[in-house]
């Protein structure tokens, strides 16, 4: 499987400080790729760096097999951007919009178009600043996939928007991506749409990226582990860095385990308790596992 | 070129109010241009008029920051500041962006401005032929402050930011012309021809910064670097302004001189006692302490032509003795030099010799020289005039208008008897640049010879003045007939008019002064003792004060 993006020791400065940091990550051909970070984490920074918005101040992007610095119109052509703040052309009715849109992409699928429009249930003739915040997203995902885009980039298209239109938007873009096969990058918070998204996951915490893996990968590497003892049980003196925020509460231990495997962690959890007897694992949410590394970043 | 194209089509979409009023106030302004309403729109009192003759005075006025405006406007609708600009992550090709907002500029404030020109010249009957060079000349200032323009909005993401840096490079390129034209030559004391050689520098420079980061602006979209390179036109911009060359100014003033000032000398002689010649009156006559520190020299001019005077607008002298510090000296006031053999030409009449007056810069510096013996020398710079002169009939009563051509003017005569006096109202127009700087009319015959008048020059509230293709000047003048309430204007000549009319064969003379250029003329003054030629000395040797002929006279440059 090719990367449609491929970062090599991505780095962007503004001043003296570093948003992003060598980040080195792949996003493989049709998978979609959730892009996890706590708030200034650098999400926006990565994505706009290989959008070309911002120049790299040191390493590279490819997008497309292209260095992001050298993306042409032609390249732009194959990749849909929608993003929380992007500035629309306010002005324009959505039936204006859309018809300016559709000049720059030969590939534009006025069906596809026809089919987006009657989904996300969106009124042609109204401007753009009279539409809500939910409409808006809607009207820029709609222009930026209409044309069948290769690698569509979404950088936290659900932020502030109410359930309803988030389920609807997530609806229209694994409907879409389901059918066309299409790369998708998306940065959100919003763990629980992103857990029934994604196919792929990266962390960035600080501008650093922490891992970047299959998302079944990393929730089989997740567990939270509760382990009985007869007796309150001794903290030895080397913990795994591994084991994340690990709880005594009498005789009973608990932690979250991010390198899990069946064969391995049990065994290295009687050897280092022996007196212990029961141990019961638990798999975790995206939310979870997300908020267990946040917390253990701070 | 059909994304441009539909880039264009949107742009004129969204703008179209504004393109709108700047065709408006183009086609108000040319209006303005051939009938100089506007100033009278208060006369006319409020009616469903005064808003269009009020947008008509106010168009010049309004006209560039409506231009500025559709410049931002357009520029900004594919801002190359920020990073959340929708266009960024389109396909755009950005040099192709580029050139349709300059077709934009092109088509909706180039061309209306040029077909303005052309349309104001062709009513007004001036030559389309001879204002080509005019034309362009204009068309290349106006695009110089378009280009300077489209690269502040390039630079800026909204209209706040646009204006906000349209003040401040007009701030910083003033001081920087301030700072550099201190400490290198004044530009305004260069010559005509420098001063106009190192306007084309500057915008020719300024232009080709606008070439420059325009693209780089959109194509890099570096705008810290782009602001610093902008500033650095700037100061390139002053440096050329501080270290211009005085060889290439002595060159292009000698390479251009006009013709008629080329053989003008000024030569000082001690001995000249011309008849009617008399001590220039002081402006600041009733101040002892400048008179006390100020030297007349006697000068005379050769090499005049007979219908062109100059007049010395400043001088720029140093006295040197041994043993004593030298001592600035410059002209404290202008002094005409006319040919004799045509003096029914000139208004005011002088002559070929002349008082020039030094005023020592530092008294003290003076008091020290003043009774030692020295040489006196520097530069004096003289400003050339022709004069045409047309006499008019002033009858029947009342006058009216009466159209006619002085000079390189078309001018309209108007005239009222009104309480005893008569007004008099000229008006000409040229092409812009206009070289006529001067007007006067003298009314015969007439106890004094003259009215009292008030000539202004220049176009009708136009600025900048590359917004209008033709220059007007007009000049009231004002009239006694009757000398009623002064027996010292009684004259043999005079008649007591009846109030309903001007006397029969009254006749107006009217001179038009048109300006011929410039030239910078060297002196020196072996064996000056500046006692000797302070005013005391000449009253001493007899010669009278004049009286200032411009306080009777309108007459103003």
């Amino acid at each position: 499987m090719s990367a449609v993006i491929e970062t090599t020791q991505l780095t962007k400065k503004f001043g003296s400080a570093e948003a992003v940091d060598g980040l080195t990550f792949q996003v493989p051909e049709g998978s979609i790729f959730a892009y996890l970070g706590p708030n200034g984490a650098g999400k926006t920074t990565t994505i706009k760096t290989f959008m070309n918005i911002f120049e790299p101040s040191s390493g590279s992007a490819t997008v497309l097999g292209l260095d992001s610095r050298q993306l042409s119109p032609a390249r732009l052509e194959q990749i849909g951007y929608v993003s929380e703040n992007q500035e629309l052309p306010l002005w324009m009715t959505l039936n204006y919009f859309l018809g300016y849109c559709r000049r720059f992409y030969p590939s534009w699928d006025p069906g596809l178009c026809e089919d987006l429009l009657r989904r996300l249930e969106l009124p042609l003739g109204k401007k753009l600043k009279h539409l809500s915040r939910g409409m808006r997203m809607k009207a820029a995902l709609l222009a930026s996939i209409a044309y069948r885009p290769k690698l569509l980039v979404l950088d936290e298209p659900f932020s502030g928007l109410d359930p309803l239109v988030r389920d609807e938007l997530v609806e229209a873009i694994l409907g879409i991506t389901a059918d066309h096969n299409w790369t998708v990058f998306v940065s959100s918070h919003d763990l629980a749409e992103i857990e029934n998204l994604a196919t792929h996951v990266a962390y960035l915490d600080r501008g650093r990226l922490q891992f970047s893996e299959e998302l079944t990968s990393l929730q089989a590497r997740f567990r939270e582990l509760e382990i009985t003892c007869d007796q309150p049980p001794p903290m030895p003196s080397s913990w795994p860095s591994a084991w994340l925020h690990p709880e005594v509460s009498s005789t009973m231990l608990r932690f979250v385990a991010s390198d899990y495997s069946e064969d391995e962690t049990p065994e290295r959890v009687k050897a280092l308790f022996p007196t212990c007897r029961d141990i019961a694992t638990r798999p975790l949410a995206l939310r979870s596992i997300f908020t267990n590394l946040a917390r253990s970043f701070r | 070129m059909r994304q441009m194209v539909h880039v264009f089509e949107k742009d004129c979409r969204h703008l179209w109010p504004t393109i709108c009023a700047v065709l408006l106030l183009i086609a108000l302004h040319a209006y303005a241009d051939v009938t100089e309403v506007g100033s009278e729109a208060i006369a006319i009192g409020w009616s469903p008029f005064t808003l269009f003759y009020l947008l008509v005075g106010l168009s010049g006025v309004l006209l560039p920051f409506a231009l500025l405006l559709l410049v931002a406007s357009v520029v900004h609708e594919e801002a190359a500041v920020g990073t959340e600009q929708f266009w960024l992550t389109r396909p755009y090709d950005r040099v192709g962006l580029v050139i349709e907002k300059l077709v934009f500029v092109a088509l909706f404030a180039s061309l209306p401005l040029l077909l303005h020109d052309i349309a104001v010249l062709a009513y007004l009957h001036l030559p389309l032929r001879a204002a080509g060079s005019l034309l362009l000349w204009k068309q290349a200032q106006l695009w110089v402050f378009l280009l300077i323009a489209v690269t502040l909005a390039a630079l800026t993401r909204t209209l706040a930011q646009f204006a906000l840096a349209s003040i401040g490079t007009v701030v910083l390129g003033m001081l920087l012309l301030y700072v550099s034209a201190a400490s290198g030559q004044n530009p305004f004391f260069m010559g005509p021809w420098s001063t106009v050689y190192l306007g084309l520098t500057l915008l020719l420079l300024f232009g080709v910064a606008g070439i420059i980061l325009i693209p780089h602006q959109y194509l890099r979209r570096r705008t810290g670097l782009s602001t610093a390179i902008a500033i650095g036109f700037l100061f390139a911009g002053s440096m050329i302004v501080a270290f211009w060359p005085e060889r290439l100014t002595v060159y292009l003033e000698r390479r251009n001189a006009s013709a008629e000032l080329s053989n003008v000398r000024l030569r000082p002689d001690p001995q000249l006692q011309p008849s009617g010649l008399s001590l220039p009156a002081l402006p600041d006559a009733g101040d002892e302490k400048p008179r006390s520190r100020l030297i007349l020299f006697p000068f005379e001019a050769t090499g005049l032509p007979n219908d062109v005077g100059v007049e010395l607008t400043t001088s720029s002298a140093e006295f040197q003795s041994p043993a004593h510090p030298p001592v600035q000296f410059s002209s404290p006031n202008n002094v005409r030099f006319q040919s004799s053999s045509n003096a029914d030409s000139f208004f005011p009449r002088t002559g070929p010799n002349q008082f020039i007056s030094f005023l020592a810069e530092n008294r003290r510096g003076h008091e020290v020289v003043r009774d030692t013996e020295g040489l006196l020398k520097g530069q004096l710079f003289l400003y050339g005039y022709r004069t045409y002169r047309l006499s008019l009939a002033l009858n029947p009563d009342p006058v009216g208008e009466q159209a006619f051509n002085i000079g390189p003017d078309h001018c309209v005569l108007a005239s009222s008897v009104r309480s005893r006096k008569v007004d008099v109202t000229v008006r000409c127009l040229g092409l812009e640049p206009g070289r006529v700087s001067g007007l006067t009319a003298m009314l015969t015959p007439l106890p004094n010879g003259s009215g009292k008048g008030q000539t202004q020059v220049g176009g009708p509230d136009t600025w900048p003045a590359f917004f209008t293709p033709v220059n007007r000047i007009s000049a009231s003048f004002q009239f006694d007939y009757v000398p009623a309430y002064s027996p010292s204007w009684a004259h043999p000549n005079s008649e007591t008019l009846e109030p309903s009319g001007v006397a029969p064969n009254r006749r107006l003379d009217i001179y038009l002064e048109e300006a011929v250029g410039r030239v910078v003329r060297d002196f020196r003054i072996e064996h000056l003792r500046p006692a000797d030629y302070d005013i005391p000395a000449w009253k001493q040797r007899g010669v009278p004060f004049a009286s200032d002929p411009t306080s009777t006279v309108g007459q103003k440059h």
